[in-house]
C-alpha cells in the first residue's frame, strides 16, 4: 500500500496551470522529497494533496482511500495529513503545549503531547510561547504538532530553509527521524538538492508542472533521464556532441573536449545524431591514471572547499572543464596539468 | 541540542553603544517638562483647593451621574466599534466583497472629518436631534476607523499558514478561524476600542451640539457660565483619570499584540475568501454603514453650502482661514521643537529615563481639549498674565495636545536611519555635526515634515482649546462654525465646515499617497 497516489493531477491559479498531470507515488514509512527550483507548481502540489488547494482534476489517495476524484472532495480536515509550513507557522496566541494539542481532545491530550514533545527532542519545554523558541526550535514544535493526530502522511514545505546553516542538518536528522520512528511518511518539499539527495529515500524531480523523474536519490543523480533533470540535479558539464559508433550500452562521441566514451541516457543512437555529453566534476581527475585521456589544461580557478576541491582548467582545444579533487591535492592557478575522465558521461540525444 | 533560547523583538536592534546621561536626554527631560506643566497645573490647583472641596464635588450626585453618563457613553462607542468594526475589516480584507480593498481607504475616511462638523449637519438637517442614541451613533461612525483599520490590518499580516494548519488539524473553516485567527485579532480590537473610547471621553464638540452632558461639555459650560474653576477643575482632575485609565489600559493591549509575533512569516497572500450568496448582501451592508457615515453628510453640507452661497463673507471667511493656519503653525512649531529631543532620544536609546520621557510627553495624547483650555486659562490667568489670551498661548496649547503625534513621526524617521549609518559617516572622515547635516537630517526630513503636516492639520480642528484660549476677537474656522451654529445659522456655518473638511482630507490624502509610496 502507499501513503499518497497522485494521478493525472491538473492544478491552476488564475487560468494558469501549474500542475499538469502530474503522477506520483509515494511509499509508505519513506521520506519522499520533491525538487524542483521555486515557482514549479512544489508548494501547489504539497497543498493540493492536504486538500488547501482545489485541483482542476486528478484522482488524490491517501493511505487507500480516495479523497479526490472526478466526484469526492474531502476537506483538509478529515484527510489525515499533517503539514509543516515554512518557518512553522506556529500559532503565536498559544503555548507550546496548547499548539501541539491543537488537534487533539479526550484524556490522553496531555500524555500524547508529552510524548510528541519527547520524540522531537523538546521534552518539558510545553509552557513556553513561540516566540520564546529559536527557530530550530519553532520547527521541532510544528512537527510535533504535525504528527499528533497520526497522520497517514507528513507534508514538509521547505521546513529548513530558514534555518541557519550549521543548526539546519542536526534539526532536519531529528526531525525526519522523529517522523520515521512514528511510522509516518513523509512528503519534504524543497529546492535544495543537497538535502533532497542527502536525506530522503526517494527523490522525486518536477519540473513545469510534472514529476520528470522519481527515484532513489542514486538513480536521480547517477541515471537521470533528461538533459534538464541531469543539469539540475548536482553540478555538471554540458558539452555538445556528435555520435561517431555505437555499441552495446555504449556510445563514441566526438566533440570540444575530443573523442569520449559515453553512456546513453534513453534508447540507442545512431551514428551521426547530435546530442549533449554531461561530464560531472567528479567523473574528471587531474592526475595520471587509468581512463580516457582529455589532453593537457590550464587550471584558471580554485575553489577550495576543506574536504576537496573544485577546479576549473582550461583544454588545449579551448573548452572548460570543472574537475572534483580531494584536498590532498590542491593545484594553483596557472599551473598545466593532464586531465582524464574516469568512467563514462552520459549522453543525452538531441530531441 | 543545540538550539538556544533568543529573544526577539524591536528593542535588540537599538544601539546601547552609549550609556549614561547625554545632551539630548537633558534637553529632551526638559522638553517633556514644559509639556506636562499644563496637567502639573490643574493637579496642583485641585489639591490647593483642600480635599473637603473637592469631595464635596466628587460626592454631588451631579458629579456621579455625569461620570456615569460619559463612561456609559464611551463604553456603548467603544463595543459599537469592535463589533461592527471587526466584521467590517475581515469584510474588506479577506473576502471577494466587491471593491475588497478598496474599502479600507474608504474606511480610513471618517478619521479625516472632525465629529463636530458631522455632528453640525446633522443638527443643521433635524435641529430636534439630541441626546445619548444620536451621540452613540455618530460618534460609533466616526470612530469605526480606530477599529477596523487596526484589525484590517493584522488580518493581512497573519501568516495564512496558521489556518491551513488549523485544518489539517481537524479544524473545520468557521473553526479554523475562530481557534487560530480571531485570538490575533483580539488585542488589535481591543486597543482601538479604548481610542474609541478616549476619544468620545475627549470629545467636546458632537457632545455639546447634540447637547448630551458628558464632562467636557459640563466642564466648558460651568467655566463659562460662572468662571467656577473650582468645579471644573475638579470634574476635569476626574476626567484627566478615566483618560489616562484608558490609555493605560490601550498600551497593554496593543503590547500584547507585540509580544505575539513569531518570526518573521512567509509573505503569501492570505487566501480569498468566496462569500458566495452572501456577496451581494453583504455590499449592501457596507455602502449602508458609509452611505451612513461619510454620505449623509457630505449631501447634507453640500445642501447647506448650496443655501448658504448669499450670506457667505468672504472677508470673514478668509480672515478665519488666516487665523487658523496661523494659530496651527504656531502649535506646530513649539510641538516640533519639543518633539525633536524626545522623538530622537526615544528612537535611540532603551534606558528607563527614556522611558519615563517618552511616557510623560505622550500625556498630552490623553488629555481632552477642554482640559488643556482650563489649565493653560488659569496658568495664564494667575501666573503669567501677559501670556493669557495670546497667540503664544494658544499655540503651546496645540503643542501640548498634539505632541505625541510629532514626537510618533520624528522617532519613527529617526529609527528610520541606524546608529550604523552615521558610524560609518563618521569613519568615512566626517565629523559629528556633518554626519548629522549630511546623513541624519537628510533622512529624517520627509518623516518629520510629515508628521509636521499632519500636526498641523490636527491642530486646525481643534476646537474647544481654541474656544477657551484664543486671543480676543480672533475667529477661527472651527469657532466660526461653532458660533454660527449656536445661534441656528446653519447656512452661514456651511463655507467654514466645507473647508475644515478639506483642510483635514486633502493632506490626509496626500499623506496617504505619499506612505502608500515609500512602503
Amino acid at each position: 500500500m502507499s501513503s499518497i497516489e497522485v494521478r493525472d493531477l491538473q492544478v491552476a491559479f488564475r487560468g494558469t496551470p501549474v500542475l499538469d498531470g502530474l503522477d506520483l507515488t509515494v511509499p509508505d514509512g519513506a521520506v519522499t522529497a520533491v525538487l524542483g527550483r521555486s515557482g514549479c507548481g512544489k508548494t501547489s502540489l504539497l497543498r493540493t494533496v492536504a486538500g488547501l488547494v482545489r485541483p482542476r482534476s486528478g484522482e488524490i489517495r491517501l493511505g487507500g482511500t480516495t479523497v479526490v476524484d472526478g466526484r469526492r472532495w474531502v476537506p483538509p480536515e478529515q484527510r489525515g495529513v499533517g503539514i509543516v509550513p515554512q518557518e512553522g507557522a506556529l500559532f503565536p496566541h498559544l503555548d507550546v503545549a496548547a499548539n501541539v494539542g491543537f488537534g487533539l481532545r479526550g484524556r490522553d491530550r496531555r500524555s500524547r503531547v508529552e510524548e510528541l514533545l519527547a520524540l522531537v527532542g523538546m521534552a518539558g519545554t510545553g509552557s513556553l510561547r513561540p516566540s520564546e523558541l529559536s527557530g530550530g526550535m519553532q520547527q521541532r514544535v510544528a512537527v510535533a504538532r504535525a504528527l499528533s493526530r497520526r497522520p497517514h502522511v507528513v507534508l514538509l514545505d521547505e521546513p529548513f530553509a530558514a534555518l541557519d546553516q550549521t543548526l539546519r542538518g542536526t534539526v532536519r536528522a531529528d526531525v525526519l527521524a522523529a517522523i520515521r520512528s512514528d511510522g509516518a511518511a513523509a512528503l519534504l518539499v524543497t529546492h535544495d538538492q543537497d538535502e533532497a539527495l542527502g536525506v530522503a529515500d526517494r527523490v522525486a524531480v518536477l519540473r513545469a508542472g510534472r514529476i520528470r523523474q522519481e527515484g532513489t536519490p542514486e538513480e536521480v543523480y547517477l541515471e537521470p533521464k533528461d538533459l534538464e533533470t541531469a543539469l539540475f540535479v548536482g553540478e555538471a558539464l554540458a558539452v555538445p556532441g556528435t555520435v561517431t559508433r555505437t555499441g552495446a550500452g555504449a556510445v563514441a562521441v566526438d566533440g570540444p573536449l575530443g573523442p569520449l566514451v559515453a553512456r546513453p541516457a534513453t534508447g540507442a543512437p545512431t551514428a551521426g545524431q547530435h546530442g549533449t555529453v554531461v561530464v560531472r566534476p567528479e567523473q574528471l581527475a587531474l592526475d595520471a591514471g587509468a581512463g580516457q585521456d582529455l589532453g593537457r589544461a590550464r587550471v584558471v580557478d580554485v575553489r577550495f572547499h576543506g574536504h576537496g576541491c573544485l577546479v576549473t582548467a582550461v583544454l588545449a582545444t579551448g573548452s572548460r572543464v570543472t574537475v572534483r579533487t580531494l584536498s590532498g591535492q590542491v593545484p594553483r592557478t596557472g599551473e598545466e596539468c593532464r586531465v582524464r575522465l574516469v568512467g563514462a558521461p552520459r549522453f543525452f540525444a538531441a530531441r | 541540542m543545540a538550539a538556544t533560547l533568543t529573544a526577539r523583538g524591536p528593542a535588540r536592534q537599538r544601539s546601547t553603544r552609549t550609556s549614561g546621561v547625554t545632551a539630548l536626554h537633558v534637553l529632551a527631560t526638559a522638553a517633556s517638562l514644559v509639556a506636562i506643566v499644563p496637567l502639573g497645573y490643574l493637579v496642583a490647583r485641585a489639591g490647593g483647593l483642600g480635599w473637603g472641596t473637592v469631595w464635596d464635588v466628587l460626592a454631588q450626585e451631579r458629579t456621579v451621574a455625569l461620570a456615569v453618563r460619559s463612561v456609559g457613553l464611551a463604553a456603548a462607542v467603544a463595543l459599537t466599534c469592535v463589533v461592527v468594526g471587526v466584521p467590517v475589516a475581515w469584510l474588506a480584507a479577506r473576502t471577494d466583497v466587491p471593491g475588497g480593498r478598496w474599502w479600507l481607504a474608504v474606511a480610513a475616511l471618517p478619521l479625516a472629518v472632525p465629529s463636530y462638523v458631522t455632528a453640525y449637519t446633522w443638527v443643521a438637517a433635524v435641529p430636534s436631534v439630541q441626546g445619548f442614541l444620536p451621540a452613540w451613533l455618530l460618534l460609533s461612525l466616526s470612530c469605526l476607523p480606530y477599529v477596523v483599520l487596526p484589525v484590517a490590518a493584522v488580518l493581512s499580516r497573519v501568516d495564512p499558514a496558521l489556518e491551513d494548519v488549523a485544518r489539517t488539524l481537524g479544524a473545520g473553516p468557521v473553526s479554523a478561524f475562530r481557534r487560530a485567527v480571531s485570538p490575533l485579532l483580539l488585542p488589535a480590537a481591543a486597543a482601538g476600542g479604548l481610542l474609541a473610547a478616549l476619544y468620545v471621553l475627549s470629545d467636546f464638540g458632537a457632545v455639546s451640539l447634540l447637547r448630551f452632558d458628558s464632562f467636557t461639555r459640563v466642564i466648558y459650560t460651568s467655566f463659562r457660565a460662572s468662571f467656577d474653576r473650582t468645579t471644573a477643575a475638579v470634574l476635569a482632575l476626574v476626567l484627566v483619570v478615566l483618560a489616562v485609565g484608558f490609555v493605560l489600559l490601550e498600551r497593554r493591549a496593543r503590547g500584547r499584540d507585540d509580544r505575539w509575533r513569531v518570526g518573521g512569516g512567509v509573505s503569501r497572500v492570505p487566501t480569498q475568501i468566496g462569500l458566495g450568496r452572501l456577496r451581494l448582501p453583504a455590499l449592501a451592508a457596507l455602502v449602508a454603514l458609509y452611505g451612513l457615515a461619510l454620505g449623509v453628510p457630505a449631501v447634507m453640507l453640500a445642501v447647506l453650502m448650496l443655501r448658504g452661497r448669499r450670506a457667505w463673507d468672504a472677508g470673514e471667511w478668509l480672515a478665519a482661514a488666516g487665523n487658523t493656519v496661523l494659530a496651527s503653525g504656531v502649535g506646530t512649531g513649539i510641538a516640533l521643537v519639543l518633539a525633536v529631543p524626545i522623538g530622537m532620544l526615544a528612537a535611540r536609546r532603551v534606558d528607563r529615563w527614556t522611558r519615563v520621557v517618552e511616557s510623560a510627553a505622550y500625556l498630552g495624547h490623553a488629555l481632552p481639549g477642554v482640559l488643556v483650555g482650563l489649565s493653560l486659562v488659569s496658568l495664564g490667568l494667575a501666573v503669567l498674565p501677559g501670556l493669557y489670551q495670546s497667540l503664544a498661548l494658544l499655540g503651546f496649547g496645540y503643542a501640548v495636545l498634539f505632541l505625541s503625534n510629532a514626537i510618533g513621526s520624528v522617532r519613527s524617521a529617526a529609527v528610520q536611519v541606524p546608529p550604523v549609518l552615521e558610524e560609518v559617516g563618521r569613519t568615512l572622515g566626517a565629523g559629528g555635526l556633518t554626519t548629522w547635516r549630511r546623513i541624519t537630517v537628510p533622512m529624517t526630513a520627509p518623516g518629520i515634515t510629515a508628521g509636521a503636516l499632519l500636526v498641523l492639520v490636527t491642530a486646525m480642528k481643534e476646537l474647544p482649546a481654541t474656544l477657551m484660549l484664543r486671543p480676543t476677537g480672533m475667529d477661527t474656522l472651527a469657532t466660526e462654525l461653532w458660533t454660527r451654529t449656536a445661534v441656528g445659522a446653519y447656512a452661514e456655518a456651511a463655507p467654514y465646515a466645507v473647508t475644515l473638511v478639506l483642510a483635514a482630507a486633502v493632506p490626509a490624502f496626500l499623506l496617504a499617497q505619499l506612505v502608500g509610496r515609500t512602503a
